[in-house]
């Protein structure tokens, strides 16, 4: 008799899957490297102009990124017929999609959160601001997830849905970039950065209790 | 004995029309209800209704036992190989323990895919996938088995197969509610007819 553990067993089938999907997996690095090579061909290679800008090229670098996974995150088990698995036999769905916003992230954000201090120190990033940048990062990211989650469980049916998707996501997510950035050229100025990352979290803790309900909401409709 | 799924006039509503007439099921232990009607009648409707996927839109549904349900898409990752699918319903769905439970490789030698262990779900055949969806009432066995047309691209053998483990679980008191409009089972165990009626229409 084997004893039902679908918590870890979907958390184990997501990390499996993204890492047979290797390339796909890689993505998000590429895409914040590539940002982050071409951003001084562009604008010239000036260490103070970089400096500047370089908190929010590596906040738009994950911001694309976490756009980029987000058409995997429920249409594929929509259209293989898993999703409707998640309601069958009285299993924890919210806990499922918790799950599942989890494996997001944590494929789609913390590869750059990880890579921060490398790209920091490609745009001159100073070093005391490395530290703050990268606790918005943590804070933040966790509310892409969750938004460009929910736009995707309202989109899951429709057509042409990841244009739909960025549309939706992006006004969304410009609390999120201004007060991230703010902290660190706050800190950068020799302000404090704290109202900053107290807002930051409190919109992490907003969108932490309500969208998962919603998103469970949204996918039941599209199920009917 | 009781009922493990007893549902009074129930019905669902899509886009303010009745889906299928109002309709009663009782489903008993041992027992294998078989749902007929045409297409776009309802009978997928009415599974997934039964399985707590979508709520009846008028009357009530009472449910005594574990569920597993089998839809038109077998539920099948097609990155995964066949043995992963099979390992991740082990441990997912989890087994009745009034049931025995296979191993995923034992599971997979009775689907007759032994061989296909280490392909990946997306390069089987559309008979194999869905003998690969069925396997997983082996590994994560349930009381109650509702299957939307099981039968769909089964060769004669595959039918025979779903035959015998239908009537193995209706053997050990379990039940099962299918929808089949083309193939009828053939077995031993008593088999109680549904017909689906599509709802009212508009003129």
């Amino acid at each position: 008799m084997t004893k039902r553990h679908p918590l870890r067993a979907l958390l184990r089938q997501d990390l499996q899957r993204a890492w047979q999907h290797g390339g796909q997996s890689l993505l998000p690095l590429i895409f914040l490297f590539a940002v982050i090579a071409m951003i001084p061909l562009g604008l010239g290679p000036g260490p103070n102009l970089l400096a500047m800008i370089a908190p929010g090229m590596i906040w738009v670098a994950a911001l694309l990124a976490s756009l980029l996974a987000l058409e995997g995150v429920f249409r594929p088990d929509l259209d293989d017929g898993t999703l409707e698995q998640w309601w069958v036999d009285d299993q924890p769905v919210l806990a499922l999609i918790c799950i599942r916003l989890g494996s997001h992230w944590l494929i789609s954000a913390l590869p750059i959160i990880v890579a921060t201090p490398i790209a920091g120190e490609m745009l001159y990033l100073p070093a005391e601001a490395l530290g703050l940048l990268m606790l918005t990062l943590l804070i933040g990211t966790p509310i892409l997830s969750l938004i460009g989650a929910l736009a995707a469980a309202l989109t899951i049916q429709a057509r042409q849905g990841s244009a739909l998707l960025g549309l939706l996501i992006f006004p969304l997510t410009v609390p999120v970039l201004i007060f991230a950035t703010g902290a660190v050229s706050a800190h950068l100025d020799g302000l404090t950065a704290r109202p900053y990352v107290l807002l930051l979290i409190s919109l992490f803790v907003l969108a932490a209790t309500l969208v998962p309900l919603a998103i469970k909401k949204a996918l039941q409709l599209n199920l009917e | 004995m009781d009922s493990v799924i007893h549902a009074q006039q129930i019905s669902f509503h899509r886009h303010g029309e009745r889906v299928f007439v109002p309709t009663n099921v009782a489903l008993m232990p041992g027992q294998l209800c078989l749902i007929r009607g045409q297409n776009g009648s309802g009978k997928t409707t009415l599974l997934r209704l039964l399985a707590g996927i979508v709520h009846p839109s008028e009357g009530s549904i009472a449910r005594h036992g574990s569920v597993a349900f089998i839809g038109h898409r077998p539920g099948v990752k097609k990155d995964l190989t066949a043995l992963d699918v099979l390992k991740f319903y082990a441990e997912f769905a989890g087994a009745d323990p009034l049931y025995g439970a296979m191993s995923p490789q034992a599971a997979l030698h009775a689907a007759g895919l032994a061989r296909q262990a280490r392909q990946r779900a997306g390069q089987l055949s559309a008979g194999q996938r869905q003998r690969l969806g069925l396997a997983r009432l082996l590994v994560a066995p349930k009381t109650i088995w509702l299957l939307d047309e099981p039968y769909t691209s089964l060769d004669a053998d595959g039918c025979a197969w779903v035959d015998g483990l239908l009537d193995q679980h209706l053997a050990l008191n379990g039940s099962v509610a299918v929808a089949a409009h083309v193939y009828q089972p053939k077995l031993n165990a008593p088999t109680d007819v549904l017909d689906v009626q599509p709802g009212a229409q508009h003129a």
